[in-house]
């Protein structure tokens, strides 16, 4: 364990920590480009260097282990000139008409220049115009903002492990491109736009779309697959702008005590730093299937067509769920959250005395290419499966497939959304039902074949906690707001169960106050673990 | 026996005032915005009509049009009764105002006058103080603190200045010895060391510096519509009020600015003289006699107030576009430190010039 | 802190008299009411010249009016609509969204697009100036990096509804020929 000095400061790091990780972990602000936490450095940049007493030359800190007795120096004339000219030369072809960018508002080159760099620059020939470049449908590169950092270039290397990006021509001509005859599979492609420190790698989706400085993030989990990746959810007002992973916030990580060298870590925190680092396309791209905002205005009534009011619907609901006595037959979706299941399975079981339950089945989450390293999915397309299993089992609720309950013709069927489409299959089979209640924000074609459709809320849009193939319980949070007259689903259900029962379940706190008592599952469960989805401090206030 | 000839003859006179009244306050309405905006180099109202002359009626189409508030914790009484009383006693004033000598048509003698009493001047006194009930009234009943301030304020300035209006006049009633305003601007045809006309003006130029600085703050006009300071009190008494109500109130302060024109004119202008006119032409001292037809004379006579009122009627206008608002400290202090004696000192004064003979 | 004393202005007695002062005003007001230089515009019979930062000239109506105010002009940096200034046939905004933000108004909404200039990377596709927002204050032009937009000397902004006041990218461009 060496112990250093850092600009007047000693402190003791684990063995072969870089100087910038160390530097870091003290909330030192070392300049760096090449330099990511989730793969080895390169030395490339040159932005990181430092001044170390006893070496002639100024060092690059990003790989230069700390070791006993060194005094590290990072904010001496030497240091800042040398940063000053590694900009003005990284900026000798770089375009900088930030307001064109993409970038502009989050680019770690834009506030490096405006923090460190020259104000003006020697070069006095006109900057190089080059051709943008289609890297995949996904992704666009414009070579006249890529720093040559190779970021994107060790990601493919060191964590997808397919190696397809590489740099081709040299000096101020040099751009990244594929390997001749291969292509970059969509799988896990979006990341290196999160990675790419400039504007040079966007994403289609996003381009032009927003400015980012105009977007609220979100922390909050991925809902496409019971892996449950932390991710970003960049919002303006109703709109979901895009998805991204919560890369580049992980400088709790360096606080802990076991802390090493990337390669030293134990497997676990390495499989943390990438499932946090990086995210998978499906759920970068294909977020929008799981918040497409639907057409349902309000509450459809198509029993009483008249009373159309939340509160004529959530009674007429109760007194028929209470007529139908044990005969509810209870159908719930895996994106509900664990609250929400909690409330329907009590419903289903202490004021119905329903045994049974059907969990919508979603398809597979299948790897998209055997050959990459990185293998984040896990399981299927259902977010809470393993919670609402952990709930029904601690209540004692069998789950049988949605067939047999629609199969057994009960009196009242409750389906609690979102179905995503999934319950269309029974439109068929629901003819001798007499009354059927749907829970969902998006209108389909089952939606249009029941009774009364309350509209609830997607997962951008609630507060609660989702719990992924591993068990661990992961906080979602509320990014948008809903338009319209949809109302969040576990409201609606707790407003039910205190017409028929007069019992007051609370709000999502309360309850999840409640299972953490009352399932062993769900101990431990504790406030820290839900304000941060995992088990890390909450992300810095930097950017970067 | 009532003779019903004369009785016609006074009611359509009356009608005709009234009307010429309430179309000259229309009047100037537009006049004030006109004269305001030739001083400040603007344009003034120009759209409606010929010279934005229809531009009272468009007003006045709009304040019937408009919306009637009440506020809800007003007194719903007073506050209707409010305006009445401010517009009533405006008119009321004018029916003792003489605009031509006596008329002598076929054995009767018609008095260019509505009401020829023996009290005028005290009528004038007595109704005038009535206005003012208005404003307090409405200040009150409105259940608003700009409102009632401007009320009070009213109240304080209305006895400020009427006490000193009062000395200036009686200074007026010393040489004229008669409290008909007829007789009053027909002694001042009357000629002084037999060559200029004895008009209160020259007799009494003290008392008509005193009247004149009393009669602007008895019409609520700048320098001392402290009542309705815009800047200060949002709208004073009437902050309130909308729509005909208001339209009252507006045209109430308008009314007593004409009969204060009036006034002016006839105290101290001679009213309806014209120097050297008499009842048969006129007559030049020492030069000789111009003969002129009765009814010659008598219009040339309603002309000649007429041109007078109209003079101090835009010299209201004129003042308000000139002179600032007084503090109200400023105005009490006006009143009764320098008004209130130098109108005693004109009394004394007077007496003594009488005694001498001199007037 | 030092007590601050202001001493009163003695008046002399022809100042304290203030009847000669105040037919001094008096004597003010009436040479203004008699003689008097025309300032105000009887609009819209009679128009300013637009002059300066846009060759428009708009049209004038009454030919009397137009001799009367002809040395009358909109000055150079009157702030009227909105125009976006074109190089050739591209235009110059590349949809920053700069004038959007710092609109205190909410006046501006740009959607955009990849741009058909090679030297640039995007360009509007919507660019809306909402006139019955704006305030005219100017920020946006301060703000845009591009001097793309601009604000004209076009001050007779009247429409008989509001969506015409709403102007678009194609009309932005041509307020300047
Ligand atoms: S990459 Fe960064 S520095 Fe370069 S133009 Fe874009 S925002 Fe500006
Ligand atoms: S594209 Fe981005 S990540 Fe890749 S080398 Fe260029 S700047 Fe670095
Ligand atoms: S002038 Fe001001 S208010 Fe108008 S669009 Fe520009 S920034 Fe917005
Ligand atoms: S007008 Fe200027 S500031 Fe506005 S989007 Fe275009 S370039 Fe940016
Ligand atoms: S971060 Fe150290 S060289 Fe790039």
């Amino acid at each position: 364990m060496p112990t250093f000095e850092i600009d007047g400061k000693k402190i003791t790091v684990g063995q072969g920590v870089t100087v910038l990780e160390a530097a870091r972990s003290q909330g030192i602000e070392i300049p760096h480009f090449c330099y990511h936490e989730s793969f080895k450095s390169g030395g490339l940049c040159r932005m990181c260097l430092v001044e170390i007493e006893k070496m002639p030359k100024l060092q690059t800190s990003c790989t230069t282990v700390a070791t006993e007795g060194m005094v590290v120096k990072t904010t001496t004339d030497r240091v800042k000139q040398a940063r000053s000219a590694i900009l003005e030369f990284i900026l000798t072809n770089h375009p900088l008409d930030c307001p064109d960018c993409d970038q502009a508002g989050e680019c770690v080159l834009q506030e490096y220049s405006h923090k460190y760099g020259p104000d003006k620059s020697a070069f006095r020939e006109p900057k190089e115009l080059r051709e943008h470049i289609q890297l995949s449908e996904h992704i666009a590169y414009d070579p006249e903002r890529c720093i040559m950092c190779e970021r994107c270039v060790r990601y493919y290397r060191d964590v997808v492990g397919t190696e397809e990006l590489a740099v081709m021509q040299r000096g101020a001509h040099s751009e990244i491109t594929t390997f001749p005859g291969r292509q970059l599979d969509y799988g896990y492609i979006g990341n290196i736009a999160d990675i790419c420190p400039v504007g040079a790698l966007t994403t289609k989706d996003f381009r032009f779309k927003e400015r980012v400085y105009n977007l609220r993030t979100t922390e909050t989990i991925c809902p496409l697959c019971e892996a449950g990746c932390t991710i970003y959810v960049d919002a303006k007002k109703y709109t979901v702008y895009r998805v991204r992973s919560r890369n580049k916030n992980l400088t709790s990580l360096h606080e802990h005590p076991n802390r090493n060298v990337t390669a030293l870590y134990p497997k676990v925190f390495i499989d943390a730093i990438l499932r946090s680092s990086f995210i998978c396309d499906d759920g970068r791209f294909g977020y929008k299937k799981a918040i497409e905002n639907g057409a349902i205005p309000g509450p459809i009534n198509r029993y009483e067509p008249e009373n159309r009011t939340w509160n004529n619907v959530i009674s007429l609901v109760a007194q028929k769920i209470k007529q139908a006595g044990s005969k509810v037959g209870g159908i719930v979706s895996p994106f509900a959250t664990n609250e929400e299941a909690y409330a329907f399975l009590y419903l289903l079981k202490y004021i119905s005395g329903t045994n049974t339950i059907g969990v919508i089945d979603f398809p597979g989450a299948k790897e998209f290419n055997g050959a990459t390293k990185l293998q984040l999915r896990k399981g299927s397309q259902s977010p809470n499966l393993k919670g609402i299993e952990q709930i029904a089992g601690a209540l004692g609720i069998k789950i049988t497939p949605v067939e047999e309950v629609v199969a057994s013709k009960p009196e009242l069927l409750y389906v609690l959304g979102p179905t995503l489409n999934r319950m269309d299959a029974y439109t068929e089979k629901i003819g001798g039902i007499k009354f059927i209640v749907l829970q969902d924000f998006k209108a389909s074609a089952f939606a249009n074949n029941v009774h009364v459709v309350m509209p609830g809320f997607n997962f951008a849009q609630k507060d609660g906690t989702y719990t992924n193939k591993d068990g661990k319980v992961q906080r979602i949070r509320k990014a948008v707001d809903a338009k319209g007259d949809a109302r969040n689903d576990l409201d609606i259900l707790t407003d039910i169960i205190y017409n028929i029962s007069g019992k007051k379940l609370g709000s999502f706190d309360n309850i999840l106050g409640l299972m953490v008592k009352e399932i062993p599952f769900f101990n431990g469960a504790d406030a820290a673990i839900l304000t941060t989805g995992i088990n890390f401090r909450k992300a810095a206030g930097r950017l970067w | 026996m009532v003779d019903y000839i004369t009785v016609a003859i006074y009611t359509l006179m009356s009608v005709l005032v009234f009307v010429l009244i309430l179309m000259t306050v229309a009047f100037l309405t537009l006049a004030e915005r006109r004269v305001s905006a030739f001083m400040q180099d603007r344009l003034g109202p120009n759209r409606v009509g010929p010279w934005g002359l229809f531009q009272p009626v468009a007003d006045g189409l709009k304040f019937i049009m408009k919306e009637d508030v009440t506020p809800l914790e007003a007194n719903k009484v007073l506050y209707t009764v409010a305006p009445l009383l401010a517009i009533i006693p405006a008119m009321l004033t004018f029916a003792v105002v003489p605009f031509g000598h006596d008329l002598f048509l076929h054995g009767r003698v018609i008095n260019l006058q509505i009401a020829n009493f023996n009290v005028g001047i005290l009528y004038i006194f007595a109704i005038a103080s009535m206005g003012i009930f208005g404003i307090i009234i409405g200040g009150w009943a409105s259940n608003n603190k700009y409102s009632l301030l401007g009320g009070l304020r009213s109240a304080s300035q209305f006895i400020s200045y009427e006490i000193s209006m009062g000395l200036a006049v009686i200074g007026i009633l010393m040489v004229y010895g008669s409290l008909k305003l007829n007789d009053i601007a027909l002694y001042q045809g009357s000629l002084w060391f037999n060559a200029v006309p004895k008009w209160g003006v020259l007799v009494q130029p003290l008392g008509f510096i005193v009247f004149l600085v009393s009669v602007f703050a008895e019409t609520n006009r700048v320098p001392f519509d402290l009542p309705e300071a815009e800047s200060e009190l949002v709208g004073g008494y009437h902050t309130e009020y909308s729509s005909m109500k208001f339209a009252f109130f507006f045209m109430g302060e308008y009314a007593n600015m004409i009969t204060a024109s009036a006034l002016i004119a006839t105290l101290y202008f001679g009213g309806w003289q014209v120097p050297y006119l008499h009842n048969i032409g006129f007559i030049i001292p020492k030069l000789g006699i111009v003969h002129l037809q009765q009814w010659l004379v008598a219009i040339i006579e309603v002309l000649s107030f007429v041109v007078k009122v109209g003079f101090f009627l835009f010299f209201f206008l004129w003042v308000r576009w000139t002179l600032p608002r007084f503090r109200f400290d400023q105005l009490t202090a006006l009143g009764w430190k320098v008004l209130i004696p130098l109108g005693i000192l004109n009394i004394v004064i007077t007496g003594a010039l009488i005694m001498l003979r001199i007037i | 802190m030092p007590e601050k004393s202001m001493t009163k202005k003695k008046y002399n007695f022809k100042e304290a008299l203030y009847l000669i002062e105040i037919l001094r005003g008096l004597g003010v007001t009436i040479k203004h009411f008699f003689v008097r230089k025309k300032f105000a515009i009887n609009y819209p019979e009679e128009t300013l010249h637009i002059v300066g930062n846009t060759q428009q000239t708009m049209k004038v109506m009454d030919k009397d009016a137009q001799k009367l105010i002809d040395r009358m002009e909109v000055t150079m940096n009157y702030r009227g609509k909105h125009a976006l200034l074109v190089d050739g046939d591209l235009g110059r905004c590349v949809a920053c969204k700069m004038c959007e933000t710092v609109c205190p108004f909410f006046a501006i909404y740009i959607e955009p697009e990849e741009s058909p200039d090679p030297r640039k990377e995007r360009s509007p596709r919507i660019f809306e100036v909402d006139l019955t927002r704006c305030a005219y204050c100017g920020y946006c032009v301060e703000a845009c990096p591009e001097n793309a937009i601009t604000m004209t000397s076009f001050y007779s902004l009247v429409a008989r509804q509001r969506p015409e006041l709403s102007i678009q990218k194609k009309e932005l461009r041509t307020v300047i020929k």
